[in-house]
C-alpha cells in the first residue's frame, strides 16, 4: 500500500551486513551511491553493458520487467522520469524510486527538504568518492532529483484514486505530511509523484532508538497527524512503513493516504460510542443481554447458521495496529484509532519489540489486546460500541497488566529510567481503550514527554544483537517472571 | 430439519421437581413403550416415592393431577435426560434421515416408533387445550413468543400465578435441583419436609409473589412444585412444541410406506416439509428478528473461546472462536503473551529455531569436548534454549553448514545431547496440535512469509481469503530481517528475495501489457514539451518488439527481457495474481489477464468514468518554470 516502502531489495542486503555493526547506518547514504552508480552507469549507456550489469544486479528482474512496462505502456512517462528500483508495494500500489529528469523545468515548493538536505553537510561515504572518481565523475556537477512514483493498481477505482489524491491536495503544506508533486492519468493507470524521501528503517531504529530519539520521532508523527486530524481527516494506517522517518534530519513525513478517509464519511449508523454516557447507559441496561443473561456468566454457545446481517464498519487498516473499536466495529470511529496506532509504535519502541502484536486477524488481535488489558476493561471497551465481550481464555486475566509493568517485561529491564517512565505514562495516554478519552494529536504534543522532557537517558544496555551468553541468563530469569505473572 | 439438534443432545438440566420422585413410578408404568430402551429405575429412588407419596398430601394430589394427563406426558416431565421416548424419536428422525433404508428388518421397529411418536403427538394435541402455563422469570419478549405457541396448541397462558395453573415454565434452574446434587436422597428429604410445613398457599401470599417473582420468601416454584404443578424448563416446552408441531414425524409414516411402495427413499417431499415448517414458524415465532437467538440452533462451546456479540443480538457475532481444550494453559493455540527473545514479537510462540538449536548443540558439543578433555565425565547440566540469540547477518543455511560438520565432529558426544532435543521436538508439536474450530490462519502463517503486513480490510465482503492472503507488502521490509523473527523465516524470506523480489507476486502485478489501441488520450497530463518518441507501444506483437523507447540504455533491457521472456511468462501463467476489481466489481484470477478484459478495457477508455479524476488531476499539475512555459 504504502509508498516508500522501506529499503529496496538491492539495498536490504546491503543493511544488513553493514547495520549491525553501525547502529544507525544512513540508508541515505547507501541510496546515493547506488543512485549515483546508476546514474553514472546509465549515462555511459550500453557501451559500459558489463559494468552495468554489476550495478543492475541489484534490481530485481522482475522488478526491472515492470517498471520497463510501466514506461511501455504509459506514454511519456520515460521521458520525465528514470525508473531505478521498486521501493515498495502495497495492496492498491506499487512505488518506484525514479530519478526526476525534468525537476529544473518545474517549481518545486514541494520540495521542503531540498534545501534541508542541502545544507546538511554529508560526509561523503567512501565509496561514493571512490566512485565520484571513476571514469565518469568529471561529467555534469548536477546531482540527480529523485522522485517516487506511486503507480496504482488499475483495478482500483477512480472514486478510490481520487480520495487519496484529493486528501493529499487537502493537506499541502503540511508539516510532516507527504507533499503530493502531482499526478496523472493515462487510461486506467494512476501514476502519482512524490518526493523520494530518504529514511532510515524502522527494524533499526525500534532496536537503537533512545527515548530522545523516540520523542523526535513521535513529535514529527504527531505533529502530522495534527494536521490530518485538523482536517477532519483519518489516516487509518499509521504504522512504521507508513512514516519515513530520517534520524539525520530529526524528522519524517506521513505517506499513504491511501486508506485515508474524511471523519464520518463511513458512518452508516451511530455507534453506540457516539451516544452520551447516559444514552449509553441505558441501552446497555435495556438490550437484550442484559434481560438475557447467560446463566453460567457466559454464554454456552453460539448462533449455528447464523443468518442475521452482519455488523458492517470501516476495518481497514494494518494488522497489529487496529483500534479496539475497529476491532468492535464501531460504525462511528474517529481520527483517535490513528492515535491507538502510534500507540503501538511507541509500545514497539519502548518494548523494543517488532511487531508487538502479530494479530494474524482481527480475533487473534483481540485475544492478544485483552492478555494485556484483561477482560474486566475489555468488557467494558466492548460494551462501549453495543457489543458484549465474553471469554475464557485461561491466558487471559481479570485485570490485565500495567504498562510499566509490560514495557519492563518487554524491554527486559529491572527498572525503568525515568524518561521511560514518562514515555510509558504518554503510551497509557495513547493505549486508551476508549477513544474518547484517548490523547488526540494536540492533546499528546502538549504531553510531559514532549513539553516537559526528563533527560534521563540511559542507552539500553539489552542489545539483542550482542550477547550470547550474559543475556542468555537475564532473559532466563525474565522468562521466569512471566510465567510467574501470567 | 437436518439443523435441528437431535433431542438426545439437548442438554437441558436436570430441573424437573417431579424427576426424583415420580419419574421411576411412572416410567414403570409406560414400559410397553419402552421396552427397547426402558432401564429398571434404581430401587431407592422407588423408595423415595413410595415414601413421599405415602407422607405427602401434595405428592399424591399431584400424582391425581397427572393422572389427568396422559401417561407419556407425566413421563415426559422429566428434564433431565432426554427419555428413552425422546431418544426413540431421535433416533426414528436419525434413520428417517438415511436416505437408504435397506432390508425389511429395519423398517419394523422404525414404523412402530413412529406410531407411538404419532400417538404421543395425537395425545398432546388433545392435552394441551387443558393445560394453563405460567412463565416465570422468562424474558418478556420470549415469554410473549411461548405464550403464542402454546395458546395456537390451544393451551393458555395465566398472567398471573395461581391454582389454575398446570404448567410453570421457568428458565432458571429448579430450586430442589439446585440442592440435589450429591445423592438422590438428600433431594427427596427436604422435599419432603417442605411439604409437609408448607400444605395449602396462602392466596394473598401468591398474589403478592406474583408481583415481584422472586422476593417472597416462598419462591414460586417451591410453590408450584407443592402445589402439584408441573415445572419445565424453557427448553423443555421448546422442546415439546417442536415436537408437536413436527409434521414431518407425523406424516413420516406415509412416507415410509410410500418410498416402501416405491422402493426409493423417503426423504422426498421434505423440501414441503420445510417450507411449511418455515412458514409456521414464523407465524408463531413471529418474525425473526424479534427474538433471533431463541429460534437459533446453538452450537456449545466446548474449550476455551473468545465470543464478542452484540447486545441486542440483531447482527452476526464480531468475533468467535473456539480452541481446543489443552491441559496446561500454555499449550493453547490462542495468541499468550510469551517470552519471546528479545526484540521479537511476544505472542508468537516459535520453538528454538534449527540455527539456535545447531549452534547449542555446538556449544554443547564444545563444553563435552572441553569436559572431556578433562576427563569430567559428569554431563553438563543443560541450559534448555529457550532464548534464540539472536540475529546475525548470515542466515540459518550459512551457519549451519559449518556447524554440522562440527557436529559430526563430536558426534560421540550428542548423547549429552539428548536432554535438549526433546524440548526442540516439544515445542514442535505443540504447533503441529493447533486444531481449531472455525477457520482459522494459523498464527504463524502470515509470517513465514517473511513480509510485513499490509493494510487490509478495505475489500469488499465478496473478496475471497486468497486475495486477502495476497495483500502482502513491502518486499523489503521483511521484519523477519531484523526483528529477529526465526531463523525459519530468514531462510524463507531470503528465497523469497532472492528468487526474485517478489518475482511471483509482483511480477504478475505489472502494469497490463496494451493492446494496440490507438489512444485518444491526450496522455499530457504529464507535461512534458518532448513528447512521444516511442510512447504508445503500437505494436500488437510480441512486447519486446513493440516497444523502442529510449535509445542506447534500452537496448540492454531488451535484451534481457527477451531473456526474461523465456522463463517468466510461464511463472507467471502458473501464478496469476487473483483479486478484485472495483471497475468492473468483478472477481478475477489472474490480474494481467483481467486487464485485457474487454470488460475492463471498455471501462479504461470511457472518459465519463474518468471526468471528476480528471479535474482533480488538471488542478494538481506540476507548474513549470517561467522559462519553460510557453
Amino acid at each position: 500500500m504504502s509508498a516508500f516502502r522501506a529499503a529496496p531489495a538491492g539495498v536490504f542486503e546491503l543493511q544488513r551486513s553493514s547495520s549491525f555493526r553501525a547502529p544507525a547506518p544512513s540508508k541515505y547514504q547507501n541510496e546515493e551511491v547506488q543512485g549515483e552508480a546508476r546514474r553514472e552507469a546509465r549515462r555511459e549507456g550500453s557501451d559500459y553493458g558489463d559494468e552495468e550489469e554489476d550495478e543492475e544486479e541489484e534490481v530485481d528482474e522482475s522488478v526491472r520487467e515492470d517498471m520497463t512496462k510501466l514506461e511501455d505502456t504509459f506514454p511519456g512517462i520515460s521521458e520525465r522520469f528514470r525508473l531505478i528500483n521498486r521501493i515498495g508495494e502495497g495492496t492498491f500500489s506499487t512505488v518506484y524510486k525514479a530519478e526526476d529528469v525534468l525537476y529544473d523545468h518545474y517549481q518545486n515548493e514541494w520540495d521542503v527538504f531540498a534545501r534541508a538536505q542541502q545544507q546538511e553537510a554529508r560526509p561523503s561515504p567512501p565509496a561514493k568518492k571512490r566512485r565520484m572518481d571513476g571514469p565518469s565523475a568529471g561529467g555534469r556537477p548536477k546531482v540527480p532529483r529523485y522522485v517516487a512514483l506511486k503507480k496504482i493498481y488499475v483495478t482500483s477505482s477512480p472514486i478510490r484514486i481520487q480520495n487519496e489524491l484529493e486528501l493529499l491536495h487537502d493537506l499541502r503544506g503540511c508539516k510532516s505530511v507527504c507533499p503530493l508533486i502531482t499526478a496523472f492519468r493515462y487510461q486506467d493507470q494512476v501514476v502519482a509523484v512524490l518526493p523520494y524521501f530518504p529514511h532510515s528503517d524502522f527494524r533499526i531504529q525500534y532496536r537503537t532508538f533512545m527515548v530522545a530519539d523516540m520523542r523526535h520521532y513521535l513529535r514529527s508523527l504527531m505533529t502530522a497527524l495534527q494536521s490530518v486530524h485538523e482536517h477532519d481527516i483519518l489516516h487509518r494506517d499509521i504504522k512504521p512503513t507508513n512514516f519515513l522517518y530520517n534520524p539525520d534530519l530529526k524528522e519524517g513525513v506521513l505517506v499513504d493516504f491511501g486508506l485515508a478517509e474524511n471523519q464520518g464519511a463511513e458512518y452508516t449508523s451511530q455507534c453506540l460510542c457516539a451516544h452520551q454516557t447516559y444514552v449509553r447507559r441505558s441501552r446497555i441496561l435495556s438490550s437484550y443481554y442484559s434481560k438475557n443473561p447467560p446463566s453460567l456468566g457466559l454464554s454456552n454457545g453460539y448462533p449455528k447458521n447464523d443468518s442475521r446481517p452482519s455488523r458492517r464498519a470501516n476495518r481497514a487498516g494494518t494488522r497489529g495496529f487496529r483500534a479496539p473499536e475497529v476491532l468492535f466495529k464501531c460504525t462511528s470511529q474517529t481520527t483517535k484509532i490513528d492515535m491507538w496506532s502510534v500507540g503501538v509504535i511507541l509500545l514497539t519502541l519502548l518494548g523494543r519489540r517488532f511487531p508487538f502484536f502479530n494479530s494474524a486477524d482481527d480475533i487473534d488481535a483481540m485475544i492478544e489486546m485483552s492478555s494485556i488489558f484483561g477482560t474486566r476493561r475489555m468488557k467494558t471497551a466492548a460494551a462501549m460500541h453495543g457489543q458484549i465481550f465474553e471469554t475464557n481464555i485461561p491466558t487471559i486475566g481479570e485485570k490485565g497488566y500495567s504498562w510499566e509493568k509490560l514495557v519492563k517485561w518487554s524491554s527486559c529491564v529491572e527498572d525503568l529510567t525515568e524518561s521511560e517512565q514518562q514515555a510509558t505514562r504518554l503510551l497509557a495516554g495513547l493505549m486508551e481503550l476508549d477513544p474518547s478519552k484517548r490523547l488526540s494529536a494536540e492533546e499528546a504534543l502538549q504531553h510531559e514527554f514532549f513539553v516537559n522532557p526528563i533527560h534521563h537517558d540511559v542507552e539500553w544496555g539489552g542489545n539483542p544483537e550482542s550477547g550470547d551468553s550474559g543475556e542468555e541468563e537475564d532473559a532466563g530469569d525474565d522468562e521466569a517472571d512471566e510465567v510467574a505473572m501470567l | 430439519m437436518s439443523t435441528r439438534r437431535p433431542l438426545a443432545n439437548v442438554p437441558n438440566a436436570t430441573n424437573s421437581p417431579h424427576r426424583t420422585g415420580l419419574l421411576p413410578a411412572k416410567r414403570a408404568r409406560s414400559t410397553q413403550i419402552e421396552i427397547p430402551y426402558g432401564q429398571p429405575p434404581p430401587k431407592k429412588q422407588v423408595m423415595d416415592v413410595a415414601e413421599q407419596e405415602t407422607r405427602s398430601p401434595s405428592r399424591s394430589r399431584s400424582t391425581l393431577q397427572q393422572s389427568t394427563e396422559s401417561r407419556l406426558f407425566a413421563r415426559r416431565s422429566n428434564n433431565a435426560n432426554p427419555s428413552a421416548f425422546e431418544k426413540k424419536l431421535v433416533a426414528a428422525r436419525d434413520r428417517e434421515r438415511q436416505p437408504v433404508v435397506k432390508g425389511t428388518k429395519g423398517e419394523r421397529p422404525s414404523a412402530d416408533t413412529l406410531d407411538n411418536i404419532r400417538q404421543w403427538q395425537r395425545h398432546y394435541r388433545k392435552a394441551f387445550p387443558q393445560f394453563v402455563f405460567y412463565f416465570d422469570s422468562i424474558p418478556e419478549d420470549v415469554r410473549q413468543k411461548f405464550s403464542r405457541q402454546v395458546v395456537a396448541l390451544g393451551a393458555r397462558e395465566e398472567k398471573f400465578f395461581s391454582r389454575l395453573v398446570t404448567h410453570v415454565v421457568t428458565s432458571r434452574p429448579i430450586p430442589a435441583e439446585a440442592v440435589t446434587s450429591p445423592t438422590e436422597e438428600s433431594t427427596a428429604t427436604p422435599e419432603a419436609s417442605g411439604d409437609a410445613h408448607v400444605q395449602t398457599v396462602n392466596p394473598s401470599l401468591l398474589d403478592k409473589s406474583a408481583g415481584r417473582r422472586d422476593q417472597g420468601n416462598m419462591d414460586v416454584l417451591q410453590r408450584a412444585r407443592q402445589m402439584g404443578m408441573k415445572i419445565w424448563a424453557l427448553e423443555k416446552l421448546q422442546r415439546m412444541i417442536t415436537t408437536i408441531n413436527d409434521n414431518e414425524l407425523a406424516g413420516q409414516h406415509d412416507a415410509v410406506s410410500r418410498s416402501k411402495a416405491a422402493g426409493g427413499h423417503a426423504s422426498h417431499g421434505k423440501g414441503d416439509n420445510d417450507l411449511s415448517r418455515v412458514l409456521r414458524q414464523e407465524m408463531l415465532n413471529g418474525p425473526s428478528d424479534r427474538d433471533p437467538l431463541a429460534s437459533m440452533e446453538m452450537l456449545v462451546f466446548k474449550g476455551p473461546f473468545i465470543y464478542i456479540h452484540d447486545m441486542n443480538e440483531k447482527t452476526k457475532p464480531v468475533m468467535v472462536r473456539e480452541y481446543s481444550r489443552v491441559a496446561k494453559r500454555q499449550d493453547g493455540s490462542w495468541p499468550q503473551f510469551r517470552s519471546a527473545p528479545l526484540g521479537k514479537c511476544p505472542f508468537i510462540d516459535e520453538p528454538p529455531s534449527r540455527k539456535e538449536y545447531d549452534r547449542h548443540r555446538m556449544r554443547q558439543a564444545q563444553k563435552e569436548k572441553k569436559a572431556t578433555r578433562q576427563n569430567v565425565e559428569e554431563p553438563q547440566p543443560q541450559p534448555v534454549p529457550t532464548n534464540e540469540t539472536p540475529v546475525e547477518t548470515k542466515t540459518s543455511t550459512e551457519v549451519s553448514k559449518p556447524q554440522t560438520s562440527i557436529e559430526e565432529h563430536f558426534r560421540p558426544s550428542t548423547q549429552v545431547e539428548i536432554p535438549a532435543k526433546p524440548s526442540f521436538e516439544e515445542s514442535h508439536e505443540r504447533k503441529s496440535s493447533e486444531s481449531f474450530i472455525p477457520p482459522h490462519f494459523p498464527r504463524t502463517g502470515p509470517f513465514y512469509t517473511g513480509r510485513e503486513p499490509a493494510a487490509s480490510g478495505v475489500q469488499p465482503s465478496n473478496v475471497t481469503s486468497a486475495i486477502r492472503s495476497q495483500m502482502i507488502s513491502s518486499t523489503a521490509a521483511a521484519p523477519g530481517a531484523k526483528a529477529g523473527l526465526s531463523k525459519e523465516i530468514h531462510g524463507l524470506k531470503r528465497k523469497v528475495l532472492e528468487k526474485g523480489t517478489g518475482g511471483i507476486i509482483t511480477g504478475s502485478m505489472a502494469a497490463p501489457q496494451r493492446p494496440g489501441n490507438g489512444s485518444s488520450l491526450n496522455p499530457t497530463r504529464a507535461q512534458s514539451t518532448e513528447s512521444n518518441k516511442s510512447a504508445v507501444p503500437e505494436k500488437t506483437g510480441q512486447e519486446e518488439d513493440g516497444n523502442q523507447s529510449e535509445g542506447a540504455g534500452n537496448k540492454r533491457r531488451r535484451d534481457e527481457r527477451r531473456d526474461n521472456q523465456q522463463k517468466k511468462p510461464e511463472q507467471r501463467r502458473r501464478d496469476p495474481k487473483p483479486g478484485y476489481c472495483e471497475n468492473c466489481r468483478d472477481k478475477f484470477d489472474d490480474f494481467e489477464e483481467h486487464t485485457l478484459t474487454r470488460k475492463h478495457r471498455r471501462f479504461a477508455q470511457n472518459t465519463s468514468n474518468w471526468a471528476e479524476l480528471d479535474a482533480l488531476l488538471f488542478e494538481i499539475q506540476r507548474p513549470l518554470k517561467d522559462e519553460y512555459q510557453f
